[in-house]
């Protein structure tokens, strides 16, 4: 970690199905590294990491966990990287061993739940700001997780792709984690609040505490 | 014309008729290879306009080898012109040269020019090109520019605190800096989108959602391409 100090030190969190967790806290306080250890990004210099029932150390049992969240970036350019929105959409599906066909079907199917019908022909990188949230968001979706981690998601948003964005979360069932310091967004989003500060974990509201 | 081929056909076609051409040395087939790949050009539906500046380029390069190459022989059959003596062997070789190098352009252009950037590196992938040298042209593409918005970024930084380059130590310090940064910030995104691409379950290998077909023109053109090559290989060395 940037400085030496030790990160998340003596964090135990987690995270129940359903829940909604908002990880607030300054930057630097280790809210990204804890979304990348989730998913076997970083390795824990200590302590373990424990998803979907088991004990996950390997490369391959995070490959399993990945398949099963959907983890959204910061900047969705580190995200979109093929020349068409539905190339980008359909390529978590495809790689999870999905038939050309069925990608296409669900790449469509969630473009149009996150109302971003005849999108799929444009070129990703003429997008607005919004618009490539949006897709980024699609493109983990169509690979219907069970989990959805979101890093710092009404980064770059106007109020209209804000307001958007929250409806959008607000109408899907799932676990989310989402990390951000902008409070009013995490409020209308989520129920249970973390705050992490100088690397220790904070319960700010509720039970807290997933993972 | 060209533009309803497979992409696959159009890319193949395209590196086997440069290799026949590369080993063409008669000008009657140069000739007709040229008149040929004059033909691809005006079914490609391609202006004259949009090609004339890489025509120029290859051209140009080639004015270089007719003013050394000729001169620098020493041959039986040089001819003498007063103020130098010509090679007319090296001289015929510079003529070989500037149309074999015409007819490849004018071939890669109204063949593959005709793909979108995407779809070439699909079919590249398709019919078993190294992946990583597609990955790597599909990357570039994309990130191209980012990477040039990157530059501009750290450019009007540079302006907005009153740099103006000058001949001396500080602006070389200056630019190598910039250089650096950008290529850092390089190597920073390329993790990001790596970690990324892995959360999306990317093993290594990219699934294409499309589709090439063989159709019937497809058919067609390869062995009409088939056997023009032949006829040229057949000419040149039987």
């Amino acid at each position: 970690m940037p400085g030496g100090a030790d990160v998340l030190a003596g964090l135990d969190l987690t995270l129940f199905e359903d829940e909604r967790i908002a990880v607030t806290g300054p930057t630097g306080a280790g809210k990204t590294t804890l979304l990348q250890l989730m998913v076997g990004l970083l390795t824990p210099f200590s302590g373990t990491v424990n998803a979907f029932g088991r004990e996950r150390v390997s490369e391959k049992d995070f490959r399993e966990v990945r398949a099963r969240t959907g983890f959204c970036f910061q900047n969705p350019d580190d995200q979109l990287f093929c020349a068409t929105v539905l190339e980008d959409v359909a390529f978590g599906p495809l790689n999870l061993g999905k038939s050309r066909d069925e990608a296409l079907a669900v790449s469509l199917e969630t473009l149009d739940e996150l109302g971003l019908e005849n999108y799929e022909n444009k070129v990703t990188y003429r997008l607005s700001g919004g618009e490539k949230r949006l897709v980024s968001l699609a493109s983990v979706l169509s690979m219907r997780p069970d989990v959805l981690l979101l890093d710092e998601p009404s980064n770059g948003l106007d109020d209209y792709h804000s307001d958007k964005l929250i409806e959008i979360l607000n109408s899907i069932n799932k676990t989310i984690v989402i990390v951000s310091h902008n409070n009013a967004f995490n409020e209308k989003t989520c129920g249970n609040f973390l705050r992490l500060e100088n690397g220790q974990a904070k319960p700010a509201i509720s039970r807290g505490t997933g993972h | 014309m060209v533009h309803s081929l497979d992409p696959r056909t159009r890319i193949v076609s395209c590196f086997i008729f440069a290799c026949a051409v590369s080993q063409l040395s008669s000008f009657a087939a140069l000739a007709s290879a040229l008149l040929l790949s004059l033909v691809l050009f005006i079914f490609s539906k391609i202006t004259f306009r949009e090609v004339s500046g890489r025509l120029l380029a290859l051209n140009i390069f080639f004015l270089f080898f007719f003013l050394s190459l000729p001169f620098s022989g020493q041959g039986k059959d040089s001819v003498d012109i007063g103020w130098a003596i010509i090679d007319k062997e090296y001289f015929l070789n510079c003529c070989r040269a500037l149309i074999r190098g015409n007819i490849i352009l004018l071939l890669c252009i109204s063949l593959i020019n005709t793909v979108d950037i995407l779809t070439f590196a699909q079919a590249l992938s398709s019919i078993r090109f190294p992946s990583k040298l597609v990955h790597l042209m599909m990357f570039t593409i994309r990130y191209l520019d980012i990477v040039h918005c990157e530059y501009l970024q750290i450019k009007r930084a540079v302006i907005a605190r009153g740099f103006v380059p000058h001949m001396d130590m500080h602006t070389y310090r200056t630019i190598a800096g910039m250089a650096a940064s950008i290529m850092i910030k390089a190597l920073d995104r390329a993790e990001r989108v790596n970690a990324a691409m892995k959360c999306r379950c990317f093993d290594g290998k990219f699934y294409s959602v499309k589709k090439f077909a063989l159709r019937r023109g497809d058919l067609f053109y390869i062995s009409l391409s088939s056997l023009t090559v032949t006829i040229f290989i057949w000419g040149e060395f039987f």
